[in-house]
């Protein structure tokens, strides 16, 4: 195990390349993303995922981010994938009308053209809601992403939902997490001097190991908090109120433009699954 | 419902310590099992809501569930519905367990919030999973050693961290490094 986490850790995605993607408003990106998402849950077979497919592939290509390193990140999603499918595949149970005509059966176990079509569709499914979910990680920095989020959901203020306050509890999270991994490889480092290997043992084992890490952890990160908390309320902070931004979002034509392409195409999709079912 | 500052930054600490456990594979516990790993991710939840209340619990694990769906690695998180909706029940399930239990011995209830926490986890994700199609029904006895794993792992270090905490909290030792505050 390396002990230097803060140089190979990568939280929040984001890649750094200057793209009409890249530059496109961050509540256009999530809003977009909500839709294509929830439209390829309404796509029903492989005629209606192309639309979305089309949408993925336009992003891929617009955003500039290099086919190389997009699809270096479905290495372990293949790998649960190949346990998954699988078992879709040999339990597939078709639904009421669709005629099957099994290679292979036997007991509940079957392969059949039918359940090969809908592992594979599973599969391309899930690709393509973990691309676009990856894409607005790679295009949006974390601090834009909560931004947005503050006013996409400010109609739910109405509702009496503390929507400043959640995405202060986001941004508090955000801000906190190189300080705790500082704080981790520390504590890591101090159990290592002492003699501790972390990558040896077994379950119990392990776990024995860990909670000498976890325990401070928790007691330094919930210190810190006091302080924090001391310096909010000195600060008289108090939700979103009259709360104003250093930076303040704006919507370029740009920005419809995509909206509207992106809504296009999904909702496309979703037509054909629903109304053709394939 | 309001929120008040404190419990805006304990969540938000106890959801940073969730991130960090993930990105950094301290949380992952290898168990010989078809995911390969039994997960602590979850705890800081079922600690907000042990220490703090159900509020934090909540945010803490809404925290925890949003970065998995961000930082989704399998494919099978992308759904809000497998990835944020049990993460917020954890906060609440372990926080009932503790109240009740916690009358009697803070260390049993702790122990029974652990465990409930990580059941409603477990539990609520596989289930989102079975009723999305993503994951047969016949899969899951693959899935029943890590999830003895995590429950036994979460019993112990809630009951842990919660006396740990709660002891530093009570004054009677120290934990802080310099006496100035700063560590």
């Amino acid at each position: 195990m390396s002990l230097e986490f803060s140089r190979t850790v990568t939280f929040g995605q984001y890649i750094n390349v200057n793209s009409v993607v890249h530059r496109l408003d961050a509540r256009i990106k999530m809003l977009s993303v909500a839709c294509v998402m929830f439209c390829t849950f309404m796509t029903r077979g492989f005629v209606s995922i192309l639309p979305i497919l089309a949408i993925a592939v336009l992003i891929q290509v617009t955003s500039k981010i290099p086919v190389g390193y997009t699809l270096r990140g479905y290495r372990l999603l293949l790998r649960t994938m190949l346990f998954i499918i699988p078992f879709q595949i040999l339990f597939y149970r078709a639904p009421a009308g669709v005629q099957v005509d099994p290679y292979w059966q036997w007991w509940v176990l079957s392969i059949s053209p039918q359940g090969i079509s809908a592992g594979l569709y599973t599969l391309t499914r899930v690709i393509l809601l973990y691309h676009t979910i990856n894409m607005l990680m790679f295009t949006t920095t974390m601090i834009d992403l909560s931004d947005g989020a503050e006013i996409l959901f400010e109609p739910l203020k109405k509702l009496r939902v503390p929507v400043n306050e959640l995405v202060m509890t986001m941004t508090v999270a955000l801000k906190f997490v190189p300080l705790l991994i500082t704080e981790l490889e520390r504590l890591i480092r101090a159990q290592t001097a002492r003699g501790v290997r972390f990558d040896t043992g077994g379950v119990i084992e392990r776990t024995k190991k860990i909670v000498p890490v976890l325990i401070p952890l928790f007691v330094n990160a919930l210190n810190r908090a006091e302080v924090l908390i001391v310096a909010m309320n000195a600060r008289c902070y108090h939700g979103g109120e009259g709360r104003t931004k250093l930076r303040t979002m704006h919507i370029a034509s740009t920005d419809v433009f995509a909206l509207s392409i992106i809504l296009l195409f999904a909702v496309s999709a979703a037509y054909i699954g629903r109304t053709f079912g394939v | 419902m309001k929120i008040n500052v404190r419990q805006i930054v304990v969540a938000g600490v106890l959801g940073a310590i969730a991130i960090v456990l993930g990105v950094t594979q301290i949380g992952f516990i290898p168990v010989p099992n078809l995911s390969g790993s039994a997960t602590i991710m979850h705890i800081p939840a079922i600690i907000g809501a042990v220490l703090e209340g159900p509020v934090v619990g909540i945010l803490a694990g809404a925290i925890f569930g949003i970065f998995s769906m961000l930082n989704d690695t399998s494919g099978l998180f992308t759904n809000p519905v497998v990835s944020v909706l049990p993460r917020i029940l954890i906060g609440l399930t372990s926080w009932y367990v503790y109240k009740a239990l916690e009358k009697r011995n803070s260390d049993v209830a702790a122990a029974a919030a652990g465990v409930v926490g990580t059941l409603t986890n477990t539990v609520f994700v596989v289930g989102a999973l079975i009723a999305f199609g993503l994951l047969p029904v016949e899969a899951v006895p693959t899935i029943i050693p890590q999830a003895l794993v995590e429950v036994v792992i979460a019993a112990i270090v809630t009951v842990l961290v919660a006396r740990g905490v709660k002891l530093v909290r009570s004054g009677s030792t120290t934990a802080s490094e310099s006496k100035d505050g700063t560590y």
